[in-house]
Formats: C-alpha cells, structure tokens, sequence
C-alpha cells in the first residue's frame, strides 16, 4: 500500500448520534487505546469531539498530532434560519462566519460535489429564531464550524477543509432527540459517504512521478552533483515536461552523459540543462 | 479583479487564489476617491495618471460591466486627470459612440501572431487589435502601442520587426501617443505561486533572473531587447516617444 493510501481522511462529527450512522455504513472501528473516542477503517478517520468551539479545537490538534489527514471534513447537524431549507437538507457550507471574533472563512472545495451551498455562523450559545444576530447570507448556526476553520487553515491547505451540514431545525427551540439525529444523518449518509470517497480518490491517485521518470531525475542529479537550488529548479523543469505528457522524461534521454564536473562546468552544463528542458 | 484572457506570462496567475472575475459594484467610490486623490496630487502642475485596466483587461468587459463607459464620462467631467485602459481586446466597437478625450488613453498590448497563438491564449488575433486600435484612432482617440513582454522566442527578431512594421503601416503616426517595450517581468512570490499551480506553462518554468523581489530576464537580455526594440520604432516615432521598461 502506498504512502498516500496509508492517510486517512479525517471526520470531525460533534455528537454520538451524528456519527453512529456514519460509523455504521463506513464499517469503522473503536480506536481501544486512545482517551478520544476515534473509529478508523482503511481510509477514513472519524471522531467524536463533542459539541462547542473547545472541544472542535481540541479534536483538530489531536488529529493533526497524528499523521496528518489529506483532508479533513466536518459533518454535523445545524439550525437554519430560512425556513426554505427543509430539515434534513445536506448542505456544504462555503462561508463560516465567527460570531464570537468577526472573522470570516470562504471554504474553497476543489472537489465537484452535489449538496447545496450555504453559509453558517457558529455561536458560542444555542440560538431561537428570535435571536437577532443575523449575518449577511448565511441562514445557517451551528456551534463548531468556525473553530474548525481558525485551527486547520495555517495546518493544511484550505481546500482540503470541507464542512457539510445537515439541517436539523429551524430554531424553534425544540429539544433534538437522538433518535431524529441519527435519521436525519441517516439519510444523507450515501450523499456524505460518495463526497468523502471523491476526496480520497483525489489523494489516492498515481503519484505524478513514476519510477523511471524518478530513476532518471536522481541520475542527472548525481551525474552533474546538482546542488539543492539546482536540484529544485531542476525538479521544476521535470515537473513541467511531466505536465506536457512526457511522463517517462524521455527528454532527458538525449542529453549528453557528463559525470563529475567541477563547480564551473557543472553550472554551465545546468544552464544548458535548463534550455533544453524549457527553451 | 482576474481577466478573460489566459496569458502565460500574467502575474494575475500568482495573485489570487482564485481565477473567479470579481466586479466591484461600489464604482462611485472609486470615482470619489479618484476626486479626492485628484486634489491632493503631490505635483499640482501634472494630471493624476490612473491605470484603469490593472488588475483585468477592461475593455474586454465593456460589454458585461460598462466601466470604460462610466470612466470616460468621469474622465470628460474631471480636468487634471489622465487615465489609460490598457487592452487586448478587439472591443472597440462597443465605446466607439463616445466622445473621444485626451485625458483618457488606449493603450493596445501588441505581439507578433506566433507569439499570441503561443502565450496569449484567448486574446484576439493582432490583426484584430490593429483593427480596433485603428478604429480608435480613425475616431480622434490617442493611441498608446504596448510591445510589452516582448517573448525571445526563436526568431524573435524578425517576428518583432514585422508586428512593429504591420502596426505601424495600419495606424496614422499622429494619433499614437508613445509606444512602449518591456521584457518579461513578475514579482518573484507571484511567480512563485504561478509556477506552483501551472507547471505545463513553460514560459514561467523558465530559469528567471530574482532580483529585489522581481523575477525577470537577464540584464543583457533586457538590453538586447531594449536595442533592439529601440531601432525597430524608431523608423516610425520619434526617440522621446519610445518608452522602455527595465
């Protein structure tokens, strides 16, 4: 199994209703040694962090102390103010709004998905329709997003952050009971199950340089004793002859075999490098 | 904000994360603040010099956002203020009813055919920007010629001598304002996040020359094309009309 099969996607889910259905259909398992509740297959990772801003921190930091997730997605149950949006609607969120600092986070999926979109605003506290913090588009309230997004934007790239919703209520102030969670999630679950699976199959893909290509790059590189900077533009270069389509950097077949160069010749043998490979 | 066209050698590619088109819609802001920076120009004796088209081509988008339309109106209404619109676009038509001002100016970005078809991916053909520009002129506008980045492509020499002779042999030499000549130049952290998301663009792979933050050709490149440049316009306008960015 290669390096990439090995990360799991990260599911960051508040509440133990909101994962059961999850944990079901995926086939996940308890993670026995560990005081977090954590379930993991093959290729996923979920995790029950427990409802509120602190607790979604803290799940972050103790997924990101792992071996990092190619890409993490928070799934979870929200309040909607616009009643249009009927309950038990998917919806990926494009638009977090912290109500407690201000800030605002543009999710940027590079992944074609199905649900609608929608913003969100997390509060500290639970909120009634009658509350009057509105916010600009986003119908939305939950209790976690924002924290997601403030602790994974510095740690992975911001694509690779996703945030789907399902919604719940419409803030009437109705006590959610376990049962109407897990068949709300229940649901959705195929929808959420075929999105995660997109995400992997990007991860999961060939890596861009095969093994000939790979064997041909370390071959120049210590035939010329490249040096690092050399070495990076060097890479470059390949990368940029693999992205034309020649993957097995045939290119580098025609150059002339010089070996152990002295500082001077090296360099002048790289810029000549450099023109052949990007005139 | 970002363009319809897809140069390769654009820093709008390492400036965004985003390839969307933003328009702003608060353009009466823009128009004040232009006021009040008219005003308050350090150098009371020259007009304000605004590039309009900087960060987009704006001519390009007359059609979708009229903001060509709205700051020639600005432009009639404002004394002490010079804007240039610098374009590709072969979009002349859709201002050509309006009356035409010294205090705006077009300014066409020019490349030979082979080097547009290679770099310049769905930008109008040369001859159709000769065209526009030629209308523009034919209707009293001043004309400012872009030969900027000039590629050293293969042969550039003689594809750069023939697009300056083909512009100039269209255009009426009284109505063009200057013409200008640079290489290729790019912040380097623009270049470097561009290089990043288009590695199949080898133009940008190129073992560019970083110095102070700006990634360009070398000194003697630069030269080379400058002189080069230089002689080529020179048959056409005069010296002090000849501008050239190093």
């Amino acid at each position: 199994m290669s390096e990439e099969q090995n990360r799991r996607v990260a599911l960051i889910v508040a509440l133990k209703a909101e994962a059961t259905p999850l944990i079901k259909k995926l086939g996940l398992k308890r993670l026995e040694d560990h005081s977090v509740q954590c379930y993991i297959s093959e290729n996923t990772k979920l995790m029950i962090s427990g409802a509120g801003r602190k607790n979604a921190a803290r799940a972050i930091a103790w997924i990101m102390r792992q071996k990092q997730p190619p890409a993490i997605c928070n799934v979870g149950i929200c309040g909607s103010r616009n009643k249009d949006l009927k309950i038990g609607t998917a919806i990926y969120i494009n638009k977090v709004h912290d109500n407690k600092t201000g800030i605002t986070y543009y999710p940027d999926p590079i992944t074609r998905h199905r649900f609608a979109e929608s913003g969100i605003v997390t509060h500290d506290e639970e909120q009634v329709f009658t509350s009057i913090n509105l916010w600009n588009n986003a119908p939305l309230v939950d209790m976690e997003a924002a924290s997601i997004c403030s602790e994974v934007k510095s740690l992975i790239d911001w694509h690779n952050l996703h945030i789907i919703k399902i919604v719940s209520d419409h803030l009437e102030g109705a006590i959610l009971k376990k049962d109407f969670v897990e068949s709300i999630i229940n649901n959705c679950c195929d929808e959420i199950i075929e999105y995660i699976k997109n995400i992997r199959d990007v991860y999961s893909s060939k890596p861009v340089v095969n093994k000939v290509a790979f064997k041909k790059i370390l071959c120049v590189e210590e035939n010329l004793r490249l040096s690092s900077t050399q070495k990076k533009k060097f890479k470059r270069m390949c990368l940029h002859k693999i992205s034309n389509g020649d993957y097995d950097l045939t290119s580098l077949d025609n150059l002339p075999k010089t070996r152990n160069l002295f500082t001077n010749n090296r360099n002048k043998a790289f810029t000549a490098l450099c023109r052949e490979l990007v005139p | 904000m970002n363009c319809l066209y897809d140069c390769s050698y654009c820093y709008l590619q390492g400036m965004y994360p985003s390839a969307n088109i933003v328009c702003f819609l608060n353009i009466s802001d823009y128009f004040d603040a232009t006021k009040s920076a008219i005003k308050s120009r350090p150098e009371p004796s020259l007009p304000l010099f605004l590039s309009l088209s900087y960060d987009t081509d704006l001519l390009a988008f007359e059609n979708i956002a009229p903001y060509c339309r709205q700051w020639i109106s600005f432009a009639h209404e404002n004394e002490n203020f010079v804007g240039e619109i610098r374009t590709k676009s072969a979009n002349f038509n859709s201002i050509s009813d309006l009356t035409p001002t010294k205090r705006i100016l077009f300014a066409w970005t020019l490349s030979p055919q082979e080097v547009t078809a290679r770099y310049e991916r769905d930008t109008p053909s040369l001859q159709a920007r000769i065209s526009s520009a030629q209308q523009a002129a034919d209707r009293g506008w001043m004309i400012r010629l872009c030969f900027d980045p000039v590629i050293m492509v293969k042969g550039w020499r003689d594809l750069y001598k023939q697009c300056v002779d083909d512009v100039f042999d269209c255009l009426p030499i009284n109505r063009i304002f200057d013409a200008t000549v640079g290489t290729f130049r790019m912040s380097a952290s623009h270049l470097r996040v561009a290089r990043k998301h288009r590695p199949q663009l080898g133009l940008l792979q190129r073992d560019w020359l970083v110095r102070d933050g700006a990634a360009t050709s070398t000194t003697k490149d630069q030269l080379e094309v400058a002189n080069f440049m230089r002689g080529a316009i020179s048959k056409w306008l005069p010296d002090e009309r000849i501008i050239v960015w190093s």
